[in-house]
């Protein structure tokens, strides 16, 4: 008995001290330098109203959906989980949290955070309210919030996310709160304390309170801000930032060649982007036109030159990419593949059999009635590597014989173009969510029509619509990836848009000063710097070389 | 006294023939002008010269360009080499084709700009210098009005908001802007010319206001409305380039304000590709630095005090041979 | 007097003019702030929260003429609403903060050029024939003439990035805390000079030529050559007899040039990330920052309109045979 009495302790003891020596090894301190497009820092420590700059800094989330593990993190909520009939989701607060100012973090903030965005609707940050479906919030005890749902919906809970829980005891006394400055800010996250604050420059400093033990690492996160992106990669290269996520030209040569051993970058794929095609005007109506136009494209080339290699070419023919990668049906992909593959030839027998043939000898192909094929393709003004990307898409279109413009738009007609489908072709995005039937609704909800840019194509069906609204209905993660399935199936079917490439996530970091970045070795989580949920998972991470 | 008649009628024969606009004679006459305005004149040697190479390869593109400026016909950012005389750009285009063909259009917007801008002057100015009294005071107060307006702020507000402006519209843009400098001086210097003898008796013989307009006053103003041409011009040019480069032109034709475009927003400076954002640059330079030289020799020949160089050599040559004749050296 | 106050009649009503032609302007426009911010946020934001957002910026539709009235109401009690781009710091304290370094930059390169200018004009139209009358105008003729926005690039690209002498951006190094220590002088001072360098360059041939060309015009006047025979010295007669008279144009340009400059300082304040109002003004382009957009043009309108004022002030003043 004591012999294992002994072994167990020299054991704990071993671990114990092991752990202190990692512990050890991680060193507490230092400032982060991160870079901030904008017109510069003002006394304003709302997160509604500055830009999300705050979220997963000051203000700690709930939650963090993690898509690249797909695991939840949990903040400071420790779990949730949903009534069978899904209609009542309960979430569980972490214990003993506080603010940064002592007070007990509980409940009653949670649900008057939620309480509020109610009251202002320009808060509401996914629509609960908006959207009708959210009946009541009630705090049953000081660690549980519990939302009464109006219909069953399996995906509330990812709305979460993205809520600020702000302090109930500073901001129920305040009057208006779209004007409110928050002055001394009080918050849950890792840097809440506010160093200094200058037109171009502000630091936040660590919270006292911080419900993790010993995190963060980093004393400090210091703001710099600045005009735009060509203002940023001098400062990146010259070392005053160790954070960079915007465009950088030529990151090999211009970053990672002046401190090889340091700089580094790591693009994984963000939201796909296609060429969505108004399938309601001639000749894109006939889907055969639609699989010629995507076979005459040589994806590899376009995201080497016009896009400098940063994309990941999108092959995928199911309507999601790289981004959800765990949902993606390779089945689909085998069935369908040849429409993304590059082959002239066959895209040119294809606009044959489609009958349009070049009847007026001027070397363009013409429409069934005789008419010439020449149609804009719609971009943003200033938007340079996506002009240049279209740009490539015309040359590749002639050489199967359609002739297609460049047509740059301010930003506003673009916009109103896409959600009234007003265009003929125009280059657009896809939703990044937490799960890629969010994504598809944005495509196919005849609801959606109108109000959203990816859903003007023209492509749509009642079954479609049903099943995608029966998906909040089934909490079964097997049968809801059967659904995802057959969207992709429906999708690849029909074309709505042709699919180019996926988006780079920018990320350059140092590791002059400071590691324990993701990167492709360690892909812990999606490096994006604007999503404060991924922020604050990297941001506790961090420590001191 | 027949001999009188007859010589008077011949004489006045002699003097009522016409020359044909293009005999020899006339033609002499003007390169004689045109010589003596570049003797000894070396701004407007240089100026004409460095003028005429950016006309040349302006108009001459096509047989000039060896590639399609508007197609990728290369590997991105390629150094100048024998193939592509001045490089590539971020897309493989060649910046020598881009540059000639740029010329093109950016010069055309200049020159378009500046006659819009000049004719507008010289009517808005004219006929407020000449005919005076209520008319003078409105088109006065209307040149004030549009000469108050922060031209460039105007330009980026107006180009914006347009969206995608083509250069026919940044053409006229600032052609509609730029007129109220010249209508000033023109004015000022249609009054002045106004209250001469030559004018007056001419009113007094009872010729038409148009004919007066056309034959007595306008060529008075010549230097100053050309001098004004080349300056807006110059102006035109800079702020095309200046609209271009913040991406308010049309970054899908190919024009020197768009070379800056392209170049800036591919950072070519940072990433070692010089060439993209220097040769359009060095294009506007030369091609504004020769037009305001030309400009300033012709307020040399306009006011003949200005003139400095072998005028001044001459007049001290003369001065020595006077001194000496009067016995002061 | 009565041309004074033709003057101002004259000012006030093209200032009328201008306020309500900046009041047009924006609405002309496609697009609101909100849907800039939208295209900033690049689909993370909720359709559904715009219209709240709309309405939290103020940009509710009301008939136009109430707009209109309460547009140039707010002007004159110099009320302006908040702006969108720094919600909700108020436009006139981002104006307030920006301005005084356009102001710096303007005036500074102004004076600068002014001085260096006149000096310069002075000595060549005195030496004539000499070489430096002879070469130095032409070649600043042809090197101040470049675009604007080739000087500004070429300072930039040589001194900035390859010597890496001369700082990149800002108004001053971002960590310092703004006083009157000699570290943040000089450091106001050292990031000054490319911009003011560059604005310099370009205005110089101006005033080189004003100077000289008037100075030329009026030493060939009979009363100069009279002066001269007087005997008096060749400081006496360029300053009292030939200066005074020659610095009536020039005057008259300065005051037109002051307004100008403040105009004239946005492509600086671009390429430089000079904090002046037109690096914002851009930034408020682009946002479609309505309140911002018009406060700034508003600005310069009155600048330049102030400055006319004033130049023709100094002509009355400078030259007595007009009010008499």
């Amino acid at each position: 008995m004591l012999k294992k009495t002994l072994i167990a302790t020299l054991a704990t003891g071993l671990i114990c001290s092991t752990a202190a020596v990692q512990a050890e090894g991680i060193k507490q301190g230092g400032t982060l330098t991160v870079p901030i497009v904008n017109t510069g820092f003002v006394d304003n420590y709302n997160p509604y109203t500055t830009k999300d700059l705050l979220h997963g800094i000051m203000f700690e989330p709930l939650m963090v959906f993690n898509n690249m593990t797909g695991e939840t993190d949990f903040r400071l909520a420790e779990s949730f989980a949903f009534s069978d009939d899904l209609k009542t989701l309960t979430v569980k607060m972490r214990d003993n949290l506080k603010w940064s100012d002592g007070t007990p973090l509980t409940a009653e903030d949670v649900a008057f955070s939620f309480l509020l965005t109610k009251d202002v609707p320009a808060f509401d940050q996914k629509g609960i309210w908006s959207g009708k479906n959210l009946k009541s919030i009630t705090t049953p005890d000081e660690k549980t919030v519990v939302f009464e749902l109006n219909e069953a919906d399996s995906t509330f809970a990812w709305n979460l996310e993205r809520y600020h829980i702000v302090p109930k005891h500073i901001w129920s006394k305040v009057d208006d709160l779209t004007t409110f400055t928050n002055p001394n800010p009080v918050g849950s996250g890792p840097m809440t304390e506010v160093k200094f604050l200058k037109p171009q420059q502000m630091e936040l400093c660590r919270n006292p309170n911080y419900y993790l033990e010993g995190r963060p690492y980093l004393d400090c996160v210091n703001f710099r801000s600045y005009n735009d992106n060509s203002q940023i990669q001098p400062a990146l290269i010259k070392g005053e930032i160790d954070w960079g996520s915007n465009f950088i030209a030529d990151v090999e040569a211009t970053f990672v060649e002046k401190d090889k051993a340091n700089n580094h970058f790591w693009y994984p794929a963000n939201d796909a982007i296609h060429l969505y095609v108004n399938t309601k005007k001639a000749p894109f109506d006939d889907l055969r036109v639609r699989q010629a136009l995507s076979m005459a494209l040589d994806r590899e080339t376009i995201v080497d030159i016009a896009a400098y290699g940063y994309p990941t070419v999108n092959y995928n023919v199911g309507g999601i990419a790289e981004l959800y990668k765990s949902h993606i049906d390779q089945g689909v992909n085998k069935k369908y593949g040849n429409l993304t593959q590059y082959d002239a030839e066959k895209a040119k027998a294809l606009l044959d059999e489609a009958g349009l043939v070049d009847k007026n000898g001027d070397g363009y192909r013409d429409n069934l009635d005789g008419s010439d094929i020449s149609f804009d393709i719609e971009v943003v003004n200033g938007w340079t590597d996506w002009i240049q990307v279209v740009q490539m898409v015309t040359e590749y279109f002639d050489e199967v014989g359609i002739k297609a413009n460049v047509k740059t738009v301010d930003w506003a007609v673009y916009d109103k173009n896409l959600k009234e489908s007003n265009y003929t072709m125009s280059i657009n995005w896809s939703l990044v969510a937490t799960h890629p039937i969010l994504a598809y609704q944005e495509y196919f909800s005849t609801s959606r029509i109108g109000k959203t840019w990816h859903a003007g194509h023209g492509v749509n069906s009642p079954e479609i619509d049903k099943l995608i609204d029966t998906f909040g209905k089934i909490g079964d993660p097997q049968k809801q990836e059967a659904i995802i399935s057959e969207l992709q199936e429906y999708t690849a079917e029909n074309m709505p848009f042709i699919p180019l490439f996926s988006n780079a996530t920018w990320f350059q970091y140092s590791t002059k000063k400071v590691v324990g970045w993701p990167s492709e070795k360690d892909p812990y989580v999606q490096p994006v710097w604007y999503d404060g949920g991924k922020r604050v998972i990297i941001l506790n991470n961090l420590h001191l070389k | 006294m027949d001999k009188l008649i007859n010589t008077t009628s011949s004489s006045a024969h002699a003097l009522t023939k016409r020359e044909s606009k293009f005999s020899w004679q006339q033609i002499k006459k003007t390169l004689g002008k045109a010589y003596a305005f570049f003797y000894g004149n070396p701004p407007a040697i240089i100026g004409g010269l460095l003028l005429s190479i950016v006309l040349a390869g302006a108009i001459f593109a096509p047989v000039l360009a060896t590639h399609n400026p508007e197609k990728r016909v290369a590997r991105p950012h390629q150094p100048p080499s024998a193939e592509h005389y001045l490089g590539t750009t971020r897309s493989g285009r060649d910046v020598y084709s881009q540059v000639l063909y740029g010329a093109r259009k950016s010069l055309s917007v200049a020159i378009s700009a500046g006659v819009i801008a000049m004719s507008l002057a010289v009517i808005v100015g004219v006929s407020s210098g000449y005919f005076g009294g209520k008319i003078d005071d409105r088109l006065n107060f209307l040149t004030n009005v549009f000469l108050v307006f922060p031209q460039l702020p105007l330009l980026i507000v107006l180009a914006a908001f347009l969206g995608q402006v083509g250069s026919l519209v940044i053409t006229i843009l600032l052609g509609v802007t730029s007129w109220p400098w010249g209508a000033r001086v023109i004015r000022a210097q249609t009054m002045a010319i106004r209250s001469k003898e030559f004018i007056i008796s001419a009113e007094v013989m009872g010729e038409s206001k148009i004919r007066i307009i056309l034959v007595e006053i306008l060529p008075n103003l010549v230097s100053i409305v050309f001098g004004g041409f080349l300056g807006t011009v110059i102006y035109a040019m800079g702020s095309e380039a200046g609209l271009g480069i913040l991406g308010l032109g049309d970054a899908t034709e190919v024009s020197w304000g768009s070379m800056l475009y392209w170049a800036q927003t591919s950072s070519s400076l940072y990433t070692g590709a010089w060439w993209e954002m220097l040769v359009p640059a060095m294009a506007l330079a030369i091609t504004g630095g020769a037009l305001a030289l030309i400009n300033m020799s012709i307020d040399q020949v306009s006011n003949p005090k200005l003139r400095t160089g072998p005028h001044i050599k001459l007049w001290h040559q003369l001065k020595k041979e006077a001194d000496k004749r009067r016995g002061l050296r | 007097m009565s041309f004074l106050v033709r003057r101002f009649g004259f000012y006030f009503t093209a200032f009328l003019i201008a306020i309500s032609f900046n009041f047009m302007l924006p609405r002309l426009m496609p697009g609101d702030p909100v849907d800039a911010l939208f295209a900033a946020a690049q689909g993370r934001m909720d359709p559904a929260q715009m219209d709240a957002v709309r309405e939290m910026y103020g940009f509710v539709d009301g008939n136009i003429f109430e707009q209109y009235f309460a547009y140039i109401k707010s002007v004159f009690t110099l009320d302006l609403g908040p702006s969108v781009l720094m919600f909700p710091v108020s436009v006139s304290d981002v104006i307030a903060n920006a301005l005084p370094w356009t102001m710096f930059l303007a005036l500074g390169s102004l004076i600068v050029a002014l001085i260096i200018g006149v000096s310069i004009g002075t000595y060549a139209s005195y030496r004539r024939e000499g070489f430096f009358g002879q070469v130095v105008p032409p070649v600043l003729a042809f090197i101040s003439n470049f675009p604007y926005i080739v000087t500004a690039l070429l300072l930039f690209y040589f001194f900035g990035l390859k010597l890496e002498v001369l700082p990149l951006a800002y108004t001053y190094d971002p960590s310092l805390d703004p006083g009157f220590t000699w570290e943040f002088i000089s450091s106001v001072a050292k990031h000054a000079v490319l911009p003011v360098g560059s604005m310099v360059i370009v205005g110089i041939s101006t005033w080189v030529f004003n100077m000289r060309n008037a100075m030329i015009n009026v030493l060939g006047e009979d009363y100069v050559t009279m002066a001269e025979a007087k005997g008096l010295s060749t400081y006496r007669v360029m300053s009292r007899y030939a200066g005074r008279n020659a610095i009536l144009p020039v005057a008259t340009a300065i005051a037109m040039a002051i307004g100008f400059s403040f105009a004239g300082s946005i492509m600086t304040e671009v390429v430089f990330n000079y904090q002046g109002l037109g690096n914002i003004l851009l930034k408020g382009i682009v946002a479609r920052d309505y309140p911002l957009i018009q406060a700034i043009l508003l600005i310069l309108v009155s600048a330049v309109l102030t400055a006319n004022f004033i130049a023709d002030l100094l002509y009355v003043w400078l030259d007595p045979r007009i009010s008499n």
